[in-house]
């Protein structure tokens, strides 16, 4: 009898899934080397070095003093992103757990209890979406005062209402099947039925919404940042960064290519990351 | 109002089985999940040693739920795509605390999966990597493993091959005899539960029509119903073939708001003007052998 | 063979996986005459609707290949036709039924413009009135009324949803009908129906019908010749005489009578063929039922059996028989 189906079993199982894909582990090492060097690069570089201005070398292009040059105010790019690559993802993944658990939670309760809780929390929730998102979180930002506290709650909430409906659809779907009788028939309790038998089975939804809202995310700091809300000059941060390349984008793109090429490459390694863990975690696509 | 199941009335004997036979809609389905309090009744009692099960608190319920057990049709929707056959055996075992620590888990789990004929090497599986035949082995080891006295069996056959289904009707008589275990074996193959039923209720839309000893019944079928259902099971010999009678016209009508007098009268052969009157009731006609017909059930008392 | 509808040489089909190869079909001969029905009996993954799908060239492409064998239908050679030429082919030589009725009709459109489309599809330059009037023929023909043609598939019971499919797959009066398990979702009543249904119409039209089927119940009641596949292969075929008669069968034909649960027999328990077919990805050498049978012999694990004739078009695969029921021609006495 090999001693149960421990759980670094499963761990490793799903681990030798996910490395069968190239791209999900192409998004995987994307996504740690950029998490490494967020976290490294003050060990090296001075975060000085990334707000002070220095007009005498404005503009430089691609090259060998500054790899990726300097701005309209002398500062290094590559010091600027690295820093900035701090508050994106910190805020990118900070913002979208937080608002995953919660509308996890009504999603769930909505979605498995039915009956008048999900009329009540799914109107609720209605109201939410019928603001777009950037919107809400303007109004919100701009009621609580700014500062990325604030930034933060606003990104988080303006989210929960996507995954409590995506969790709630999906609880819907998996709710009917015959293992949740089953699981009732045990005399399993309500909880344990989400946490082990409805929430494992409707993961992959979640994912892939959790990764399209951490994209998301990143591009709705930037333009909370370009009306003024978000992250507030000189700190360094890649909507901003962007933001304020604007108007020299025809003279010096690179201003522009450079924040642009690092938000579209982090959120498509994020989502290559969510799909390659979607796949992983579902036993039924061993092979 | 949806009538699924309507004024049916039966006792089920320590270590015997009752099989429920019907064809889809008849509401056996739901008399099984309502006995286990899956579905809750509008109206009536469910005695377990003496105590109406209905009446009982969600604890009480849940208390005694390891003596009332389950066996579904689909052997791989009633299992836990992303739980191992280990886990999915250790289930209840978690759920009940019936063993204490690690280690006697793993032995239960393992003698149950030697009960139900399971080898070990499957304990990693995850059920979409087994066949039929072996899902159904593990939805049974589950249903065994809190020690029931009462097992509903819902259709355990039915999505199996030939070969497969008599292994696990061997396997569930061998189960029986092992541990006196009671089955309710609901099925809509009236053969099926020839074997392994001592008592057989014949449903037609949420009614119990016809009721008697298993030989009793397929010696001598009084209702109109139960005679069209033996006559359409297609026997595997060629002299059935050659004095075919025609197949029951018609099909199970809808049992939103039913009128009143037999629920079979529309299909029926012997129909005439007394089966719309109202209620027809179980009568006796020889020992233990009920039937809810106007006309059968008098020619025989 | 100039009488048969479909002659099947030594077909052999195989899919292909990311990590595997799957024999789903081994070298297997059929043959349907015109006005006949053929039961293809088996249990699930013994090849019986790769074999079906073949006929039809609808094996998933790309993952379905056909490695050898020959398929010559109304004289057509089937393996050799492009997409374009099956188009044709389909509905109007071939037609095919699937076990579940629910899933083959689209949802969102009326039942007689489903059927409708069928005809207009195969029988271009029919004005519309003459297709109308097709309709209401076919919908007759298997027992609805044609009133009800401009109703949804949902309005439909079970039993009619697989009445219109049959319907659908009669409109163009196809040479062969392929039914895989047309009445296994059926309730037994309404399978009485349809299966009698089916049987009035084969003779009214005089379509010859492949039945797969898994319940030689159902076999009995409606073919004409069976032929018993397992793990890919043919392991007896004959008429339904000799398969019923069941003085010289196949061990795994008796096992499958064995299995089935008799009303008119009074036995406790029954006699069911112990463990499962082997994995079609790692065939045995020898006999393919080796490992299960209770007539084994040390010879079968080692090589393939081949087919004995008992005359009449029964034979047998299986080494109790020996044999070999190869003709001098090199071709088999099917």
């Amino acid at each position: 009898m090999p001693k149960g189906a421990s759980k670094r079993g499963q761990v490793q199982m799903t681990w030798s899934r996910y490395r069968k894909s190239k791209l999900a582990m192409l998004g995987l090492v994307t996504v740690s080397v950029l998490f490494f060097a967020a976290l490294a690069i003050p060990l090296f570089k001075d975060y000085e070095m990334a707000i002070e201005q220095d007009f005498s070398s404005r503009y430089q292009p691609i090259g060998a003093g500054h790899i990726f040059g300097t701005d309209q105010f002398g500062r290094d790019i590559f010091i600027r992103m690295v820093f900035g690559a701090r508050i994106s993802l910190l805020v990118g993944i900070a913002t979208v757990s937080a608002s995953l658990v919660a509308g996890a939670f009504i999603g769930a309760a909505a979605g498995y209890y039915g009956g008048r809780l999900d009329e009540i929390l799914m109107r609720i929730m209605d109201v939410f979406l019928a603001i777009p998102n950037t919107l809400l979180a303007i109004s919100i930002v701009a009621a609580l005062g700014q500062g990325i506290t604030n930034l933060l709650i606003a990104l988080a909430i303006s989210q929960v209402p996507s995954f409590a409906r995506v969790v709630r659809a999906s609880i819907l779907t998996v709710k009917e099947q015959d293992y949740i009788e089953a699981a009732r028939a045990l005399g399993t309790s309500n909880a344990r039925i989400i946490a082990r038998h409805i929430l494992p089975n409707a993961i992959g939804p979640i994912i892939v919404q959790t990764t399209l809202n951490v994209a998301r995310t990143i591009l709705n700091i930037s333009s909370l940042s370009f009306v003024g809300l978000g992250i507030s000059p000189p700190t360094p941060e890649w909507g901003s960064m962007l933001a304020d390349a604007k108007p020299q984008m025809l003279q010096y793109p690179h201003l522009i290519l450079i924040p642009g090429a690092a938000i579209a490459i982090t959120v498509m390694a994020i989502n290559l990351v969510g799909d390659g863990l979607r796949d992983a975690l579902d036993p039924r696509l061993r092979n | 109002m949806l009538h699924a199941v309507d004024g049916v009335d039966f006792a089920i004997d320590g270590g015997r089985t009752l099989g429920v036979v019907g064809e889809s809609g008849c509401g056996k389905s739901t008399l099984g999940r309502t006995i286990l309090r899956l579905t809750e009744p509008t109206d009536g009692e469910v005695l377990y040693d003496g105590e109406d099960i209905t009446r009982f608190s969600v604890p009480q319920m849940n208390a005694i739920r390891r003596d009332l057990q389950l066996i579904f049709q689909d052997p791989l929707s009633s299992l836990n795509p992303r739980m191992t056959v280990f886990e999915i055996i250790a289930e209840p075992l978690k759920v009940f605390r019936v063993t204490s620590g690690r280690d006697e888990m793993d032995d239960r789990v393992a003698s149950l999966m030697k009960t139900v004929g399971l080898a070990d090497r499957f304990s990693n599986s995850y059920p979409h990597e087994l066949d039929g035949g072996r899902r159904q082995r593990i939805g049974i080891a589950r249903a065994l493993a809190s020690n029931p006295r009462f097992i509903v069996c819902d259709e355990p056959v039915s999505a199996l091959d030939v070969s497969i289904q008599a292994q696990i009707l061997n396997l569930l008589m061998d189960l029986q005899e092992e541990r006196g275990i009671s089955y309710m074996f609901i099925t809509h193959n009236l053969s099926v539960v020839k074997h392994i039923s001592q008592e057989i209720m014949v449903m037609y839309l949420g009614q119990c029509i016809e009721k008697a000893p298993s030989e009793e019944l397929f010696a001598n079928p009084l209702h109109p119903y139960t005679r069209a259902l033996l006559a359409a099971i297609p026997v595997p010999s060629l002299e059935a073939r050659k004095k075919r009678k025609g197949a029951i016209k018609g099909e199970v009508s809808n049992p939103v708001d039913p009128k009143p007098g037999c629920r079979f009268a529309p299909r029926c052969s012997l129909v005439s003007g007394e089966c719309a009157a109202e209620g027809v009731a179980l009568r006796e006609t020889c020992a233990g052998h009920f039937v809810a017909c106007v006309k059968t059930g008098r020619a025989h008392e | 063979m100039g009488e048969n509808l479909l002659d099947i040489e030594n077909l052999s089909v195989i899919y292909r996986t990311d990590d595997a190869y799957i024999y789903a079909v081994n070298g297997v001969d059929m043959s349907v005459k015109n006005g006949e029905t053929l039961g293809l009996v088996g249990e699930t993954g013994a090849g019986k609707t790769t074999a079906a799908l073949a006929i039809m060239k609808l094996l998933p492409e790309r993952i379905g290949i056909v490695k050898s064998g020959k398929i010559t239908l109304a004289g057509i050679d089937i393996t050799r036709a492009t997409e374009h030429e099956m188009e044709a082919i389909r509905g109007n030589a071939v037609s095919m039924i699937f076990q579940d009725p629910m899933t083959s009709l689209n949802p969102t459109i009326t039942v007689g413009r489903q059927i409708a489309e069928v005809l207009q599809l195969h029988e271009k330059g029919k004005s519309h009135g003459e297709i109308s009037r097709s309709v209401d023929e076919m919908m007759e023909l298997v027992g609805i009324p044609p009133h009800r043609k401009n109703e949804y598939p949902h309005q439909f019971s079970g039993g009619m949803k697989q009445r219109i499919v049959i319907a659908i797959a009669l409109a163009c009066k196809p040479k062969l009908l392929i039914a895989d398990e047309p009445t296994t979702a059926l309730d037994v009543t309404i399978q009485d129906q349809v299966l009698e249904m089916m049987n009035d119409l084969k003779e009214r039209l005089g379509t010859s019908m492949i039945l797969i089927t898994h319940d030689l119940g159902v076999v009995a009641q409606t073919c004409d010749r069976v032929s018993i596949m397992y793990a890919g292969e043919i392991i007896e075929s004959g008429g339904v005489e000799e398969i019923f008669d069941g003085k010289k069968r196949h061990p795994y034909t008796s096992g499958l009578f064995g299995s089935i649960p008799n009303i008119k027999i009074a036995a406790r328990r029954l006699n069911p063929i112990d463990g499962l077919m082997p994995d079609p990805a790692s065939l045995p050498a020898g006999c393919g039922f080796f490992e299960r049978c209770p007539k084994k012999m040390a010879s079968c694990g080692q090589k393939p059996p081949l087919f004995a004739a008992r005359g009449g078009g029964h034979v047998i695969r299986c080494w109790l028989y020996g044999g070999d029921a190869r003709q001098g021609d090199g071709s088999w006495a099917l």
